[in-house]
């Protein structure tokens, strides 16, 4: 029970951020490219910053062309093309959220964060220093978000989840 | 590699929280419609049940200025729902215990979704998963099968998970974290604090909901009664940590 006094202060945080949300228009925390909906392009790559150290980020983010939205399919290259993609812009209940994901051919090297609001429900610290970071290093072990949602609110990995398999389908990545 | 099938995905804010889609549909079905309609379909049950909004006629019942003569037939039919409900559960679902007045709401947001599904469903679509802020409802399966894996949240750690399972139809997670004090013990009117988290899978959103909401105010007293709950399954992660589930709940093992 030592964990109950940090529990309830986050618990107070994330109810005051739901229930203030109908009246707080989202207020942007992380500024990124303004085009970071669905389109992929290679010119909202690493504007949000949030995503840290990038495994195989040798390769600069205006290098080849992004797989647009439709169907899939790596081209049939013998060196495995390096793509990206920014997943939709996903709205939840403190704001919306947009990550774009890399890839190696299929292997997913790094997940970037374009864009975050936090509806000014003083989440933003949260979710940059704690949830992003573990979120983008489950879905880089797993290589797949592998869940279809999440259940019991949990707004933040929710988003990201959806944000991020938003940018797989556009890649061909199952 | 086989090619990926993309899903049509939208989110819509509604019920105090953001409802989400995912879905599969063959290429005759005009999704974009058919979602248009599942979300008016869940804006208009919070026009109908919201107890944020003053006019809404479950408000105007609460407030005393509607009788229950005078109530839509779908607000009659979930408060009997609800009596149902509070029943079955020994009274650990009690929406008249809350305090202010009768409030639905532990089942209105599983309903409401499991309504906003059915449309799609109807709609012919092949699969889909409506999350209606952390309850779930699903119909059909995904290509790549094995059912819609959905992550149960970890009480302790917001972006964590506690388990996952594979879902067919519902699954609904209540726990204090989400909104605190808003769990309320019925037999004392105290916020209850008998379970950190309580996930209930089964055939039906609403009742899942419910159930899940039980099971949380409720804690062990509520996980006995599943045994008899032909359909539901329930897991429970008590405020010690200690976690049991009934035996058919869908646990997907960790990859």
């Amino acid at each position: 029970m030592r964990r109950a006094p940090f529990v309830i202060a986050g618990t107070i945080v994330g109810v005051a951020g739901v229930l203030a949300y109908p009246t707080h228009p989202p207020r942007l925390v992380v500024p990124s490219s303004s085009s970071s909906s669905s389109s992929s392009s290679a010119a909202a790559a690493n504007a949000g910053g949030g995503g840290g150290s990038s495994a195989a980020s040798s390769a600069p983010a205006s290098g080849p062309p992004t797989t647009p939205g439709t169907a899939p399919s790596t081209a049939a290259t013998t060196a495995p093309a390096v793509r990206s993609a920014v997943g939709a812009d996903t709205q939840y209940p403190y704001g919306d959220l947009a990550v774009e994901v890399k890839a190696t051919g299929n292997h997913i090297t790094d997940l970037i964060v374009t864009r975050l609001n936090d509806g000014g429900a003083g989440q933003s610290e949260f979710i940059d220093h704690q949830a992003i970071p573990l979120l983008r290093r489950q879905v880089l072990a797993a290589q797949t978000t592998n869940i279809n949602g999440v259940s019991g609110a949990t707004y933040t990995s929710q988003a990201y989840v959806d944000s991020v398999q938003s940018a797989l389908d556009k890649l061909g990545i199952k | 590699m086989t090619a990926v099938v993309v899903p049509a995905r939208h989110a819509e804010e509604v019920m105090g929280t953001v409802v989400s889609f995912t879905v599969f549909a063959p290429a005759s079905v005009d999704t974009r419609t058919l979602l248009q309609r599942a979300c008016d379909s869940l804006q208009r049950d919070d026009r109908m049940f919201s107890t944020w909004k003053p006019d809404s006629p479950m408000s105007r019942y609460r407030a005393g200025t509607l009788s229950a003569d005078e109530l839509p037939d779908e607000v009659v039919g979930v408060l009997e729902r609800c009596r149902q409900l509070r029943t079955l559960t020994g009274g650990w679902f009690d929406p008249w215990a809350m305090p202010g007045g009768v409030d639905p709401t532990g089942m209105v947001k599983g309903w409401a979704a499991q309504r906003a599904l059915d449309v799609l469903v109807d709609g012919g679509v092949d699969a889909a998963l409506v999350n209606a802020g952390g309850d779930l409802a699903a119909a059909g399966t995904p290509p790549g099968g094995g059912g819609w894996r959905i992550g149960i949240r970890h009480p302790w750690q917001p972006v964590a998970f506690a388990a996952v399972v594979a879902v067919t139809a519902a699954v609904a997670t209540s726990g204090d974290y989400e909104r605190p004090g808003q769990l309320v013990d019925p037999t004392t009117g105290a916020v209850s604090r008998r379970a950190a988290s309580a996930t209930v899978v089964g055939p039906d959103l609403a009742v899942a909901d419910a159930l899940a909401t039980a099971l949380a105010v409720g804690g062990s007293d509520v996980f006995d009664r599943f045994s008899a709950l032909s359909g539901y399954e329930a897991y429970l992660i008590g405020v010690d940590g200690l976690e049991v589930a009934t035996e058919g709940m869908p646990f997907v093992p960790e990859a």
